[in-house]
């Protein structure tokens, strides 16, 4: 029964993209089809369009990524730590888990001071 | 247990994973149209079935039968795959979700891992829609939708932390059996308050729907998505708002503790009405700015996780 539940997860994912690639191929079987000069155009209220969407953004999103790859990652440490805290019968675990988050608040004051989050 | 037995099993779990998720959201739409009805003081659909009840069934059959346009100028194979992507999580979900002793497709021992891990699939789907779509509207909602998604995760996750702490498993049905005669919110109400709006900023809906903010953006993300494209991304967010308030109701409500009525009734009673809840909100509360949210999460939210999570963790050891 174990091994039942670990392989659904996989086989759920197979059967979902065929399924969701089924949805999306049916319409092109039922659906009608039109013409016209401006039918396949990138839609922008109606305007002629100007210029492409394929642009660079912000320099900004990057060190914002930075930013949350570290706290993210980081708090994946956290959760078998915390996980199993319950178990271990000592303060030892408590001091570390406390002393991990200082450091990561002080990495989020950091990144405060620096302006890194700063949005306008 | 012999192959076919096995397959038999699986194509049977994915049947009612799947017409579980495609009846939720009809219901889900339904129900949106209604609250959003009562509160604006109108009748909502009553057209289609009694009081309107039909009314998505027939828009979804209409969605089937909608041309698909491709614009000449998108990124082809990332536009395709993009609403499959973002559907993708929603299945795998709702699969991992017990909701009752004993029943549910699957309850793995890293079931809260799991559902965190597999949630974050669905903005790699709205990335590439956005990118792909070559449109501003939608590369501006995706950027948006993304940085959103990505900063809210981290207090939600810890959030979810000092509840793991008390439950001291990752094992869903282990967490929901740690509540058994009071659940946690009793004991953990702001981790339950961060997790909230973490979910809601997480599903993209008001007051956090800058991401398909309908004034600026015309649909955010999936403005350049017709017919079934579209639906499959519908159907990721109202799977998604069932996933968020079955968290919540598996983590901080006691899952299907409760007297008198079976495990499962109560389960998905709390389920919907944490639901409507979120429903509730959007309705009722405008949007944020842009700068508004992230400086709300990175300054009010996180802050208050840590805090919370490092108490917690004190004050459990101490012997609470």
């Amino acid at each position: 029964m174990d091994q039942i539940q670990n392989i659904i997860p996989v086989s759920m994912a197979i059967g979902t993209l065929l399924f969701g690639g089924f949805l999306v191929g049916l319409p092109y079987l039922i659906a009608p089809r039109s013409k016209g000069r401006y039918r396949s155009e990138t839609y922008e209220s109606g305007q002629p369009i100007i210029g492409e969407a394929w642009v660079q953004v912000r320099a900004h999103y990057y060190i914002y990524a930075l930013v949350f790859m570290a706290f993210d990652v980081e708090t994946a440490f956290i959760v078998p730590c915390v996980a199993v805290l319950r178990s271990w019968d000592s303060w030892l675990p408590v001091i570390e888990v406390v002393a991990f988050l200082v450091i990561l608040s002080l990495s989020l004051v950091y990144a405060l001071k620096k302006k890194v989050l700063e949005w306008t | 247990m012999s192959l076919p037995e096995i397959l038999l099993r699986l194509v049977l779990a994915f049947g009612i994973v799947v017409t579980f998720v495609a009846l939720n959201a009809l219901f889900l739409v339904w129900l949106e149209r209604k609250v959003s009805a009562v509160i604006q003081n109108r009748m909502g659909p009553m057209e289609v079935g009694p009081i309107g009840l039909l009314q998505t069934m027939a828009d979804a059959l209409k969605l089937l039968g909608k041309e698909m346009i491709t614009p000449t100028s998108v990124d082809r194979i990332a536009f395709l795959l993009a609403p499959i992507i973002a559907f993708l999580p929603a299945p795998l979900l709702v699969a991992a979700i017990p909701i009752a002793e004993g029943v549910g497709a699957s309850d793995l021992n890293v079931g809260a891992i799991y559902l965190f891990a597999i949630a974050n699939i669905a903005f790699l789907g709205i990335l590439m829609a956005g990118w792909s779509s070559n449109n501003k509207y939608s590369l501006l909602g995706a950027m948006r939708a993304v940085a959103q998604n990505v900063s809210y995760e981290i207090p939600m996750l810890l959030a979810v932390l000092t509840v793991i702490l008390m439950a001291g498993s990752l094992k869903l049905s282990d967490v929901v059996a740690a509540q058994s005669p009071v659940p946690f919110i009793v004991f953990q109400p702001i981790a339950f308050v961060i997790y909230l709006i973490c979910g809601v900023a997480e599903s993209n809906r008001t007051p956090f729907d800058l991401p398909e903010a309908e004034s600026e953006l015309v649909a955010g993300y999936h403005t350049e998505f017709t017919g079934m494209r579209f639906a499959l991304f519908f159907l990721a967010e109202y799977t998604q708002v069932f996933v968020l308030s079955a968290i919540i109701t598996l983590f901080f409500l006691g899952g299907w503790n409760g007297p008198f009525l079976p495990g499962w009734l109560w389960f998905f009673l709390k389920t919907y009405v944490m639901i409507f809840i979120v429903m509730w909100l959007r309705w009722t509360y405008p949007r944020l700015r842009s700068d508004q949210l992230m400086n709300f999460n990175w300054r009010v939210l996180l802050p208050l996780a840590i805090l919370n999570l490092l108490i917690s963790t004190v004050l459990y050891r101490g012997g609470l």
